[in-house]
């Protein structure tokens, strides 16, 4: 199988303290290889 | 899907436009077949001696348009809601493609239509996920992969529509989406 790489990226999501309305963050961003 | 303790299934055939409602049960000797038209096939086998397996019971079948998909199943009040997505006619830009549908209390009584919407970019979305905040409150997030433009969205509490509640430009060619929440109470989103 030849070698992939994919990028994970991960996001926070949390009350901005606002009605209708949410805080999202990114937090992390790897590599996903499967060799 | 579960309802009242008990699972269920719920299999759309886009090729016959047939929404089906099935829930596994042990198998016993005295469940006939209903009218119900199956969308998938399933042959039950035992997970060890002398265990029963579960069988597939259809139990409703309803005929639907074609082109429905990016179904994201939500609860309220403990009652399962999903939203779905048509497609099936791209070239009609004004029709309100994206629906609320309740599943019915006596689930043998299949589904029905909450409320019709149109949703910005509805016909090229290639991720509708549900999730929570809070106390279950129901969200569902939406992700162009083309852009990776992402939407969230709060369902109204009378489930009669949403609003947007966040945007953000994440990473575009991702394929899954994948809302994560930890028994903190934090949630997060996976893009893949």
């Amino acid at each position: 199988m030849p070698a992939t790489k994919k990028t994970a990226t991960i996001y926070s999501v949390s009350p901005s303290g606002k009605a209708d309305e949410l805080d999202v963050k990114q937090v992390a961003q790897v590599a996903i290889h499967n060799s | 899907m579960e309802v009242s303790g008990r699972l269920y299934l719920l299999g759309y055939n886009p090729a016959e436009n047939f929404l089906d409602v099935s829930e596994f049960t042990p198998a016993a000797p005295w469940i006939s077949h209903s009218h119900a038209k199956p969308v998938i096939g399933i042959t039950p086998t035992s997970p060890a001696p002398g265990q029963i397996p579960l069988v597939m019971l259809p139990i409703w079948s309803h005929p639907w348009a074609p082109g429905w998909t990016r179904f994201a199943f939500f609860q309220f009040g403990g009652e399962n809601f999903f939203l779905k997505t048509n497609i099936g006619n791209p070239k009609n830009t004004k029709v309100k493609n994206v629906n609320i549908d309740h599943v019915l209390d006596n689930i043998s009584t299949g589904t029905v239509e909450v409320v019709a919407m149109s949703l910005p970019d509805y016909n090229n979305l290639t991720n509708v996920e549900p999730f929570t905040m809070g106390s279950g409150d129901p969200y569902f997030v939406t992700y162009l992969s083309k852009s990776g433009a992402v939407t969230l969205n709060r369902f109204h509490g009378d489930c009669l529509g949403w609003s947007q509640v966040a945007s953000l430009n994440a990473p575009a060619a991702a394929t899954l989406v994948v809302p994560i929440a930890t028994s903190g109470g934090q949630r997060f989103f996976l893009f893949v």
